[in-house]
């Protein structure tokens, strides 16, 4: 019984870990637009365009998924993030 | 306040203003609160909610000590770079190395959103196009934040 268990936990551990997760950029007043577009351009590489549109997302409606992928990374991300202050969190993507 | 850029990328800030340069040596006191809501605020939850309590006890635990040794770090390039400047007829004077500008944006950010945490500054507040004239406190934090702000821009341009 408690093989069996163990079993089904690390199972379902797996699927949860191999399932898209997406990291979450929140707004907050304090942050500056142009800085937290520069953090985008360096944390994930994107091209100014790229991130210029991310931040204004995050400004106009208060959130933007940033990026998704494996939970290991996604965790890095948001550690990243979080060193340069800003509001970040990860999130199981939807279904496709 | 003069700021000049040399072609190796050192930053040379004169003629400062006795009370701006106040508001600089603030920085790393500011950075440096211990009031609960900007903790809350320099450490978040990598998750919303309850979600994966086990991530955020991992975060409280190994990340948190990372990410304060860093902000600590910042603060330290920021108070260095400070207590080597000069004071001459025309105000303060003190350089920042291109190689200490994102410490120098961590620090203006920690100040920042320490200070709006403390005094509950809303985004009305910090978009005010128009500093009010100085007659109290909150108007004088508006006037630091506001200051911190131009610089942390400037440091951002210069990024680019």
């Amino acid at each position: 019984m408690a093989t069996a268990g163990t079993t089904k936990t690390e199972t379902r551990e797996k699927i949860s870990l191999d399932a898209p997760w997406n990291v979450v950029v929140h707004n907050d007043p304090v942050n500056l637009m142009s800085y937290v577009a520069l953090v985008f351009r360096r944390v994930f590489g994107f091209a100014r365009e790229r991130a210029e549109k991310h931040m204004l997302e995050v400004h106009n409606q208060g959130r933007s998924i940033v990026w998704t992928g494996s939970r290991e990374k996604a965790e890095l991300y948001v550690q990243q993030l979080h060193s340069y202050l800003l509001l970040a969190t990860i999130e199981k993507a939807p279904p496709a | 306040m003069n700021v000049q850029v040399s072609q190796d990328g050192l930053f040379s800030l004169s003629e400062i203003n006795p009370i701006l340069f106040d508001l600089l040596r603030e920085i790393v006191l500011c950075a440096s609160s211990s009031d609960p809501r900007a903790e809350a605020r320099f450490y978040p939850s990598p998750v919303e909610g309850n979600d994966i309590p086990e991530l955020r006890e991992d975060w409280s635990s190994l990340v948190q000590p990372e990410l304060q040794a860093a902000f600590q770090q910042a603060r330290d390039v920021v108070q260095a770079d400070l207590r080597n400047a000069s004071e001459t007829d025309e105000g303060f004077a003190f350089q920042i190395p291109r190689h200490h500008a994102d410490a120098w944006m961590s620090a203006l950010n920690q100040a920042r959103l320490a200070i709006a945490e403390e005094h509950q500054l809303t985004e009305d507040d910090l978009n005010e196009n128009v500093l009010p004239a100085i007659s109290g406190q909150r108007e004088m934090i508006l006037l630091q934040m506001n200051f911190y702000a131009f610089l942390q821009e400037w440091l951002v341009q210069m990024a680019e």
